[in-house]
């Protein structure tokens, strides 16, 4: 058994339907692997790329000079030398706003995801490791009445080219090579396995009603670039939300991971150190199922009841894609079999122990990747030392709400069971968020604590215009500007 | 007893007082739940009626809970229509009770009734638990701590009265009840937790205990290499006991479960995560440290001839330098493979970036035009946007071009030539590892013999080339005075990169600048080759001093025509990474170096004078890092390293240096966590970002006097001109300083300067460039006079002052005496005070412990003798005790 194999096929063909292994995965990644496949086609901005990609290291790659002697005719501007600065300005600026924060842009376009606005800017890019993929078959998937129709607001807004951004960049794109793209079959049929309303996956079930929910508000008050943000942001979203639920969905659990926000800003409480807790569960969550599928294909070896001898046999077959590792690896694995084995079945020691060893091989194991993306889209704020905590600010948190709030308006208290029942969202509001955290293992959080956290989201919701706070304190959560555009 | 129990037990007590001391209406609303019943009867002990809404509970529930506990059915009600009732009819005296659960309609309604809370509860209950739970002064210490506020932040009301239960349950072995059940408020059990008996000692090992936990949440790479490299070397009787551990650290790192962390004692994880640690020295000494920087590392593998770590240590910095990606962290962590703990560096990409461009085999530095950025941090933050004139190596009119056409004339002997060629082929080989010279340069010299040798050969060549360039200056302006002149600058701005900014020209040495690779190659062979004879003392000053060095060149010269028309000298400003800044505008030297020596400083103080415990009053004058020293004041006061019970901090800006918080969510969030507003008000802080003036200070410092005042960077400085005054050979670690005194003004005017060897040489093409005297250099002057008042003066408004500079050690100083005097690389720290008494009964009564008699002018006499002592001075007598008390 190779162990790498084992866990590409648990990933991408058994629980995923990608690989969730890069901490560097960035939101433009998996904008650029999703938007491609809605236009079905990528192309090959060539000349973008060198005028964003000035330098690379101590080497100047496209020099500003080259440049202008070669597309003389489309930088008629910036040819007399008293605009040479002008123009190096030029490419700096375009790159500060077409590369994503981090960096996704390399030399050329096999690499290099931008921060897309229109769909000349799409790429072959693979760095989503296929992420893109599972957003496009959660938008994509029929239950007789098409696709989301997130899906048109998408198209038409990529094909809209009149926008500033895109507008800056259409001298720089006449001329780019469109190439269709394939969309082969989801590798991972089972996740999204349909049923009579809709995805089996609760959690895949949930998330596409916010998508759509998202879908109205775009064609209502939204649209735009910010159309495309809100959806990278939910999108990222979703596949963060499905990431940790997945294992619970097939161990068929039906409560969500809860998953605490904590709004109380720089003065830390109780709250605080519970969000960290939950932060906690979801690695936990994805670890699990690493370790369960694991676990499953042992026993397929070894049975369920397997000897300690079985397993130290097992552990002398494994491969690995390195040899000159192999045996520091394999005598990794037997002595952490030794020390899980106080306190579990020889299988379940077993188990343990190989996806550890696995996890530790990789440079970014799928903790990581929940982490990495989740910082990006600003779910998750580290806070200096190893703790971290959940939030919601800024696009996410608007897209969110845009994902929950109808045309009909929502008691405060209606609108946080919705965070919950689709998304495992919590914000110690209701009653009951005491005791589903407790349930959880969570109890070191108090309920003083948790109403002034939800009383800071009550706050900013007032603050901009998406609830309104009558005399009495009942509070109602409603489209901004009553839903009108 | 349960819990939920207990909580309504203590609810009721709450209520109890609230009631007499006259509350008519108490509201328990959004609280932890708890048990009618045990609240009920709680409520019956109050010794008066009072009536009892229970929002949302159902009247069969209430009678029930009227039947069990006899509480008046009539004063108890679950609905909050009859509770409203009783609230308005006038003819109802007795005080009511509304608990609420959950969310009701019209609880609005009671919102002027005396609110209690979960921190009430929490409060309450450590009473209680102090009251009854405290067979000796630890635990009573325990319970008063896990009632400070900051750690109420941390620790559930639930989980509280769950400890407290379970150590009611096991009364009669109280003590080792509470290490065992510690597990129960989210720490893992411990036997040592309770062997140091103060509150502050107390407050530490929850923190500790807490971070410990935290640790093994996350689990690091480094720490489960750790673990798993502590399964290999585990043998004998205890192996499987020690691999329990380790599973169940594992397992707890997966479940996070209660029952895992029970049988997590913190000293054993503490054991298994450094079991592994020092187990393959050589010596077998073992230390304490974990994490020191690759500085001080390299500089403890060349004492103890440890070749193996020094190579590992190279090998690992340069993998993480030459990462294809060029995502480079901030930080770069490496386990040490003999020695103990890791060895971490910070990084600058932006700087590596600037270097990766401008400092390659084939180009000298350069000058960078970013015309639309203010500072240098901008500069380096947006690089794509700058122009960038390269100082190439080869070409038309470079310095190669120009060394062979003199030649070829017949100027000069060939050897300049092949001295040129030399040198320029071992600069190459160092810039090839530019990267790893510029994040840590004794470490990158060191780890590689090849590379160290070509570092010692480039810098003997510079010498010679600077030295027949000096030699040869006369005859050469004869023949060329152009191509001479311009020579000597190209070969002075050689590894120099300039950057143009709105505000003006910021300068940066290179890492390969001969003037300042200089001084880690030397030292490197020095302590290479004297480690067999240096005692531990040295060798302890060596590995501390190591890892700042000074930097030898104070100010550079800008030769005219490379920025503007006219030369230019740039003095010293601060430091990026290991290179040393210069620009026009600031003549203060910007970085933080001294700064934190405040925090060690305050907890000196307050272990001196203890009421200042209370309420410690600070003001700050021009700190150069605001943020990052509010921070450390403030990590230190939440960990109890600094005991304050209350602080109030005011920080002044004099200098046109700015004051600001920044923006890094972690420095504020870290000072928020003690200076946010809150009811009691006892952390205060007010930064007055406007410039100020010392006399203005003085004011108001004259209405509020301050325990410790401390005064940042109060020295003028000046650029100019200097005679040398000696021509010793310099040392790598101490930077030699010349002393001017100016009788007609009554000035000191103290000049750092390198001198002998290249650094003369270096000097002396400067001087024929700028048309100065030979024997001259330039330099920052730095003088305590003019606008900053006598200290005598400001000594009248605080206990302490505390003066933190460059060049303090001759500075004329009025008034007070100086009870500390701390030299540091770039900042002295001058300790004054005008008030001895309390040193003197100190002294007086330590003496007599010791059978003597002092007079009182012999013991001012030792006082003062004491202050000269190097390094702290008086304040090094000052310790915390072992039990919380405070000695001399």
């Amino acid at each position: 058994m190779n162990i790498s194999t084992m866990f590409s096929t648990i990933s991408t063909d058994e629980c995923l339907g990608y690989k969730p292994v890069s901490s560097s995965t960035k939101p433009a990644h998996i904008a650029n692997g999703l938007f491609r496949r809605l236009v079905g086609k990528v192309y090959d901005p060539l000349l973008m790329n060198e005028v964003m990609v000035h330098w690379v290291r101590s080497r100047e790659l496209n020099p500003s000079e080259a440049l202008l002697e070669k597309e003389s005719d489309r930088f008629q501007p910036f040819l007399p030398q008293s605009q040479r600065q002008a123009f190096v300005d030029f490419r700096a600026d375009l790159r500060a706003l077409l590369s994503p924060f981090g960096g996704a842009v390399n030399s050329g376009n096999e690499w290099s995801s931008y921060n897309i606005t229109t769909m000349s800017h799409l790429t072959r890019d693979r760095a989503d490791n296929s992420v893109g993929a599972f957003l496009y078959q959660l938008l994509m998937s029929d239950f007789g009445e098409g696709a989301s129709p997130l899906v048109d607001v998408l198209i038409e807004t990529l094909s809209d080219t009149s926008d500033e951004l895109s507008t800056l960049t259409l001298p720089l794109l006449t001329d780019v090579a469109e190439v269709a793209v394939n969309i082969s079959t989801y590798p991972a049929q089972s996740v999204f396995r349909k049923g009579k309303d809709g995805f089996v996956s609760p959690s895949l079930r949930n998330l596409r009603v916010g998508l759509d929910q998202l879908a109205v508000f775009e064609q209502t008050l939204g649209g735009g670039l910010d159309a495309l943000r809100r959806t990278v942001a939910f999108g990222v979203f979703s596949v963060l939300v499905h990431l940790v639920n997945r294992g619970r969905e097939l161990r068929k659990q039906k409560r969500m991971n809860p998953v605490l926000l904590y709004f109380g800003g720089r003065k830390r409480n109780t709250v605080h150190y519970a969000s960290h807790q939950t932060y906690s569960l979801c690695r936990q969550s994805i670890e699990q199922m690493y370790t369960a599928k694991i676990r499953e294909k042992i026993a397929d070896r070894l049975g369920e009841t397997p000897t300690l001898k079985a397993c130290q046999k097992f552990i002398g077959e494994i491969e690995l894609d390195k040899p000159a590792e192999a045996q520091a690896k394999k005598l990794e694995i037997t002595n952490l079999l030794s020390a899980y084995r106080e306190m579990q079945d020889p299988i379940d020691a077993l188990s343990s122990a190989v996806t550890d060893v696995t996890f530790r091989m990789m440079s970014g194991d799928p903790t990581d990747f929940y982490r990495g993306l989740g910082v990006r889209i600003g779910l998750i704020r580290p806070t200096g030392g190893t703790r971290k905590y959940f939030t919601l600010e800024g696009i996410l948190l608007e897209s969110v709400l845009a994902s929950c709030v109808t045309d009909a308006e929502l008691t405060y208290r209606e609108f946080l069971d919705i965070l919950y029942d689709r998304y495992g969202l919590l914000t110690g509001g209701r009653q009951q968020d005491a005791d589903i955290l407790l349930d959880a293992g969570i109890d070191q959080v108090t309920v003083e604590d948790l109403r002034a956290n939800s009383l800071s989201l009550r706050q900013q919701l007032a603050a901009t215009g998406w609830a309104t706070e009558f005399a009495d304190g009942v509070m109602s959560v409603h489209l901004p500007n009553g839903g009108q555009a | 007893m349960t819990e939920i129990e207990l909580v309504g037990d203590v609810a009721a007590e709450v209520v109890g007082d609230l009631v007499r001391k006259g509350a008519t209406g108490v509201r328990l609303q959004d609280i932890t739940p708890f048990d009618y019943v045990a609240f009920l009867t709680g409520l019956m002990l109050i010794g008066s009626p009072v009536r009892v809404i229970l929002a949302g509970a159902k009247t069969s529930e209430i009678k029930q809970l009227a039947h069990r506990t006899r509480f008046d059915m009539g004063s108890l009600t679950g609905e909050l229509e009859l509770g409203t009732e009783w609230r308005n009819d006038v003819s109802v005296t007795e005080p009511i009770i509304m608990v609420a659960f959950s969310e009701e309609e019209r609880l609005g309604t009671f919102h002027r009734f005396t609110p209690v809370r979960d921190h009430n509860l929490y409060a309450s209950l450590c009473n209680r638990c102090r009251r009854e739970l405290s067979p000796n002064q630890v635990l009573a210490e325990w319970w008063q701590m896990l009632a400070r506020k900051e750690v109420m932040r941390q620790l559930s009301v639930r989980r509280l009265a769950e400890y407290a239960v379970a150590l009611i349950a096991e009364k009669a072995r109280l003590p080792e009840a509470a290490r065992e059940y510690l597990y129960v408020l989210g720490l893992l059990p411990s036997k040592t937790f309770f062997d140091q008996p103060s509150r502050a000692q107390l407050g530490r090992q929850f923190e500790s205990n807490k971070a410990l936990l935290a640790r093994i949440e996350t689990l690091s790479s480094a720490d489960r290499n750790r673990l798993s490299k502590s399964l290999e070397i585990l043998t004998g009787n205890d192996r499987e006991r020690y691999q329990a551990i380790i599973g169940r650290v594992l397992r707890y790192n997966r479940t996070g479960a209660d029952a895992d962390r029970k049988e997590l004692w913190a000293e054993d994880v503490v054991k298994m995560l450094e079991l592994n640690r020092g187990g393959g020295s050589k010596k077998g000494k073992a230390k304490s440290k974990a994490t020191v920087t690759t500085e001080k590392a390299v500089t403890e593998a060349i004492l103890g001839g440890d070749g193996d770590e020094l190579h590992h240590l190279g090998e690992r910095l340069r993998e993480a330098l030459n990462i294809e990606s060029g995502e480079v962290d901030n930080k770069i962590s490496i386990d040490l493979v003999n020695g103990e703990g890791v060895a971490t560096v910070q990084v600058s990409s932006p700087l590596l970036e600037l270097l990766r461009r401008a400092i390659t085999p084939d180009c000298f530095g350069g000058v960078f035009v970013a015309s639309s950025v203010d500072s240098l941090e901008n500069a380096l933050e947006d690089l794509d946007r700058a122009e960038f004139k390269p100082f190439d190596v080869r070409g038309e009119k470079s310095a190669d071009e120009r060394i062979r056409s003199i030649i070829s004339a017949g100027y000069v002997s060939a050897e300049l030539l092949t001295l040129w060629e030399a040198f320029v082929q071992n600069r190459a080989l160092l810039a090839k590892d530019v990267s790893a010279i510029a994040v840590s340069p004794l470490l990158a010299v060191a780890s590689d013999r090849k590379l160290l040798t070509a570092a010692q050969e480039y810098l003997k060549d510079y010498e010679a080339l600077l030295s027949i360039l000096r030699d040869n200056y006369e005859v050469l302006s004869q023949k060329s005075p152009k191509g001479v002149r311009t020579l000597s600058s190209q070969i002075l701005t050689m590894d120099v990169v300039l950057v143009q900014t709105r505000t003006g020209v910021k300068g940066l040495l290179s890492p390969l600048h001969p003037l300042h690779l200089w001084k880690f190659v030397k030292l490197a062979e020095d302590i290479d080759r004297d480690k067999s004879s240096l005692d531990d003392g040295y060798r302890e000053a060596l590995s501390e001093r190591a890892e700042n060095l000074p930097h030898f060149v104070t100010a550079i010269f800008v030769p005219e025509g490379l920025i503007s028309e006219h030369a230019m000298v740039l003095p010293e400003s601060g430091h990026l990474q290991s290179l040393p800044v210069y620009q026009q505008d600031d003549l203060h030297f910007s970085g933080s170096d001294g700064q934190s020596r405040i925090i060690r400083l305050l907890e000196k103080f307050v272990a001196l004078y203890r009421h200042a415990k209370a309420r410690l009053k600070l003001v700050l004058v021009d700190p150069p890092d605001t943020s990052s020293l509010l921070e450390q004041i403030a990590k230190g006061i939440v960990a109890r390293e600094l005991d304050i019970w209350s602080l109030n901090v005011s920080v002044y800006r004099t200098l046109d240096r700015q004051l600001n918080l920044g923006s890094q969510d972690q420095q504020l969030e870290a000072i928020a966590e003690v200076f946010s507003d809150d009811e009691a008000r006892a952390f205060i802080l007010e930064v007055h970002t406007e410039q100020t003036t010392y006399i203005d200070i003085i004011k108001e410092l004259s209405s509020e006097p301050v325990h410790v005042l401390a005064v940042f960077d109060p020295s003028t400085a000046q650029v100019g001109q200097f005679l040398r005054s000696n021509r010793s050979l310099v040392h790598p670690l101490v930077l030699p300083k010349e002393f001017r005194y100016d009788a007609m003004e009554d000035e000191l005017f103290i000049t750092p300067a390198a001198t002998g060897g290249m650094f003369d040489l270096y000097q002396s093409l400067q001087s024929r460039l700028n048309n100065t005297l030979s024997g001259s250099h330039f330099g920052v002057s730095s003088t305590l006079g003019g606008h900053f008042p006598k200290t005598g003066d400001l000594l009248r408004y605080c206990t302490w002052l505390v003066l933190v500079d460059r060049l303090l050690d001759a500075q004329p100083i009025k008034g007070g005496h100086m009870i500390s005097y701390e030299q540091g690389a770039r900042r002295d720290l001058l300790v004054l005070t005008e008030n001895l008494t309390k040193f003197e009964r100190e002294f007086d009564y330590q003496l007599r412990q010791s059978n003597f008699d002092p007079s009182p002018e012999a013991v001012r006499e030792l006082i003062e003798s004491s202050s000269e002592l190097i390094g702290e001075g008086l304040l090094g007598l000052i310790r915390s005790g072992e039990r919380g008390q405070d000695v001399l």
